[in-house]
């Protein structure tokens, strides 16, 4: 530990300014200490500090000269590596005519980061957890994150909103940091905590720090850990928090949150974010960004029409149990760091930790699932389609195509997994892998919306984006040995399809095989004559049933649990489901009720998807991102959230 | 022609039955055989014999918007024709869409067995009960149409 003059810090900003760096560092800025680009310590916010309570933020000036004697403004170091807005691809004609895709990837960037306290460097763990140590990379957080220098420092008086020490993260800076400050009136205590750190002490001119100043530290920390107001349960609150989904709290906050999503934009650790098309008039080039979204938000779980989590008390309870819970299982460490700024911020005043103590009367726990492995090995994922070209259209039916495409570059795909298809300037879908045609991956698709329909109606030849295949497909090794019952309902039947043909081409390993199969209409019913086909495969069923029919239809009428009833099943039978969610919980029953148990069963869920990698939140299931983790999964994996409301 | 107490037996109609009560179930009962196309009963029809699918397919339809929209099939083990057991005329068309084995019992001889024992009489009716509340939630679940949005 050493000691420097005041005036060294004039030094420190140079220093850290070598080789091109950005010094990003606090300043005052619209009323606020926000972290931007500055170039001497005369830009640091020199006898200013910050008073805040609930809803309430202001700056205040101090007799003294220090110019750290503030916590945390509005903005963290979030927006420096995970950009509010940022293109990530253009889409253009390339020199031979053909559509092509160019990634936009930062160049590498130096940074340094001054002034960061210990709650923030616990976020940016926090995010690199989620955007480059997970199984997918984000390039461009990478490259801005890459080479870092950060200079942090202690808090020596907390925020009268802080409660990092309840959350494990502060006052003291441990690690995460290269160098780390200790401010007082008349010089600072400073401490290498790297290589990179000792080199720049190196240059200032320093003294050894006395046993007295490291007394100083001590107390000055422990004061301020002792002094937080606020305090937070952390122990098995993943575990409570999934307890008290019913808990009558959650309307009482919601009456309160307005539903702006302050919380989530301030919040240096929240990630969620969309996607917006954008192209030029002519249609020569098209664009698409990335940007920051909140999960209170109605778009952020839209599916089929409605909002999966259509009230503010879904959506405040979404983000709480994510933000404490569910994050500690997807990466290893809470959401929440204690800086206090959801509650400065929150137009209402809503205070998280009295939100959580109110969820906290009662000691009981919800058994929570296991992490289902994730598909992926780590790779880097910049989120950019191959161009593909379509080799044939098939009409399945009056609003279903399946078309087989040539995807330049393809990497081997599994059944079950998805692709994301894009036609430039319209959007993005994720729509599943429905089998393969020669060299052509085939995807079969139902017109719902702006995208599926232009996607309908492309012909032969025609091109569009494709990326994947994403995520984790049908068990085909875990079905392999065992009877194999085959639930679908309506267009649930195209992730099935190549399950079904790969068993079907391989009766030694699949020797019994039924197909439950329900549709609206018999004109709605897929691959008609291919299951004809199947038919006089030895060891394979088929039942089909349709909701309605005229009477000219000889086959069953009434829904595909009916078929099930009627049935019965071989022991150790296992069962994979794909279909509306209404339909798979009937389903499950009338399997249990067949002696089928929750561990044999397998189902694909389905959510909002934007970036399929992991890396915007949309999929959001519990502990679980149903882009990588699903989208099938063993129903005993998610038993305790299938079929709930808002979850 | 007369069905085998033990053949009625298997079916879920008489799993609430004791062997005696079976036996007098049989003895109103009758095993008959359909091509595919006849009509077993129409909507409006007064009310008439109860059916047991023992093998083949049965399909109700109903008149709507000036055309027939067939509504459910019932196949081996379920039950055709419970209206009867209330004395209501038939809501819907039965007609045989795959050639059906079936057993026909006479509602009027039903109705005076169940009578005649009540306990045999509950048994019948809880019965003809799970029966009708099944298609209930089944109905409903045609009801919401799941796969006209996406499924
Ligand atoms: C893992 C997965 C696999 C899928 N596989 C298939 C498939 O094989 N075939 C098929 O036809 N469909 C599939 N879908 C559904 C398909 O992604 C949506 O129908 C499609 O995104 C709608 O886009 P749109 O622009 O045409 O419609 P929009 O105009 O955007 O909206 C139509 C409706 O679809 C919902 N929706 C929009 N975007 C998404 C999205 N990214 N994810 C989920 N729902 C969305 C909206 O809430 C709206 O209700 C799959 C979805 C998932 C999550
Ligand atoms: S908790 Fe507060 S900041 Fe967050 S959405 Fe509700 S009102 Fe807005
Ligand atoms: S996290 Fe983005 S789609 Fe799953």
């Amino acid at each position: 530990m050493r000691r420097i003059d005041r005036s060294q810090l004039e030094q420190l900003c140079h220093l850290a300014q070598r080789d091109g760096r950005t010094l990003i560092g606090p300043t005052v800025r619209d009323g606020a200490i926000a972290l931007a680009p500055i170039t001497t310590a005369a830009d640091l916010p020199v006898g200013w500090t910050d008073v805040q309570a609930p809803g309430r933020y202001r700056l205040s000036r101090t007799q003294g000269q220090r110019a750290f004697d503030f916590v945390v403004g509005p903005n963290s170091a979030k927006e420096q590596f995970f950009k509010p807005r940022e293109p990530l691809y253009r889409a253009e004609r390339r020199a031979d005519g053909r559509v092509g895709f160019v990634a936009i990837v930062p160049e590498p960037e130096k940074r340094a980061l001054l002034g960061v306290r210990a709650c923030d460097l616990a976020a940016i763990a926090v995010q690199d957890a989620v955007f480059v140590e997970g199984a997918m990379r984000d390039p461009r957080y990478a490259s801005r994150r890459a080479d870092t220098l950060v200079i942090a420092v202690h808090c020596t008086r907390a925020g009268s909103l802080c409660f990092c020490a309840s959350m494990g993260t502060g006052p003291k800076v441990n690690s995460g940091a290269d160098l780390a400050l200790a401010e007082r009136e008349h010089d600072l205590l400073i401490e290498a905590l790297t290589p990179a750190g000792e080199a720049l002490l190196a240059q200032l001119s320093s003294e050894e720090a006395s046993g007295e100043d490291l007394r100083w530290l001590d107390e000055s920390v422990e004061s301020a850990r002792a002094s937080m107001g606020r305090h937070v349960d952390t122990r098995a609150v993943h575990e409570r928090l999934f307890a008290q989904l019913e808990h009558p709290r959650w309307k009482e906050v919601a009456d309160r949150c307005l539903s702006c999503g302050n919380c989530t934009s301030v919040c240096p650790t929240c990630f969620c974010s969309t996607t917006e098309d954008r192209s030029d008039l002519d249609g020569s080039t098209a664009e698409r960004d990335r940007l920051w979204e909140s999960c209170f938000s109605r778009e952020h779980s839209e599916l089929h029409g409605h909002a999966v989590r259509g009230s503010t008390e879904q959506r405040y309870r979404q983000w709480l149990t994510h933000k404490l819970g569910a994050w500690v299982s997807q990466f290893g460490a809470s959401g929440c760091v204690g800086c206090g700024r959801c509650i400065a911020w929150c137009p209402a005043g809503i205070d998280l930790t009295e939100e959580l103590a109110a969820l906290s009367t009662s000691d009981a726990r919800a058994l929570m699932p296991v992490a289902a492995p994730c598909a992926e090995e780590g790779r880097d994922e910049a989120m950019v389609p191959s161009p593909a070209r379509v080799l044939s259209v098939t009409r399945e039916s009056s609003d279903v195509v399946t078309l087989a495409l040539a995807i330049d570059e393809p990497r081997p795909f599994a059944p079950g997994q998805f692709y994301q298809l894009s036609i430039p300037g319209i959007g993005e879908a994720p729509i599943s892998v429905s089998g393969r045609d020669g060299a052509g991956v085939e995807h079969t698709i139902r017109a719902v919306g702006s995208l599926t329909r232009a996607l309908c109606e492309l012909s032969p030849g025609s091109e569009l984006g494709v990326r994947g295949p994403y995520g984790r497909g049908w068990p085909m090794r875990e079905l392999a040995g065992a009877p194999v019952v085959v639930v679908a309902g309506g267009i649930g039947l195209a992730p099935l399809r190549e399950a079904l043909r790969q068993m079907l081409a391989d009766p030694q390993q699949y020797p019994d095989v039924r197909l439950f199969y329900g549709a609206r209409t018999p004109e709605d019913l897929l691959y008609a004559r291919e299951m004809l086909g199947w038919t006089d495969r030895r060891g394979f069923q088929l039942s089909i049933t349709v909701d309605r029919s005229s009477p000219t239809w000889r086959g069953n009428v009434g829904v595909v649990t009916r078929l099930l009833k009627r049935s019965t099943v071989p022991d150790a039978a296992r069962a994979i489901l794909c279909g509306p969610e209404v339909m798979m919980r009937f389903t499950i029953q009338a399997l249990a009720r067949l002696g089928v148990t929750h561990d044999r069963i397998w189902l694909t869920m389905e959510r909002h998807m934007k970036c399929a990698t992991g890396h915007c939140g949309r999929c959001q299931f519990g502990p679980y991102f149903v882009c990588k983790d699903g989208p099938v999964f063993r129903y005993d994996e998610v038993a305790s959230l299938f079929g709930r409301d808002g979850i | 022609m007369p069905i085998p107490p033990t053949v009625l037996a298997e079916l879920s109609f008489a799993k609430r039955l004791s062997p005696d009560a079976c036996a007098a179930l049989a003895e109103i009962a009758e095993m008959e055989t359909f091509p595919a196309g006849a009509v077993l009963f129409r909507e409006g029809d007064l009310p008439g014999g109860v059916y047991l699918v023992l093998d083949g397919r049965v399909t109700l339809t109903m008149r709507a918007g000036g055309g027939e929209s067939a509504v459910l099939s019932l196949g081996t083990d379920e039950l055709v024709g419970w209206s009867s057991l209330l004395h209501r005329t038939r809501v819907a068309t039965a007609t045989v869409s795959r050639a059906a084995q079936l057993v026909r019992i006479p509602a009027s001889a039903l109705l005076e067995l169940c009578e005649r024992d009540p306990r045999v009489g509950y048994a019948i009716m809880a019965q003809a009960f799970e029966d009708v509340s099944d298609r209930l939630v089944d109905t409903r679940m045609q009801l919401l149409d799941l796969y006209g949005r996406r499924g």
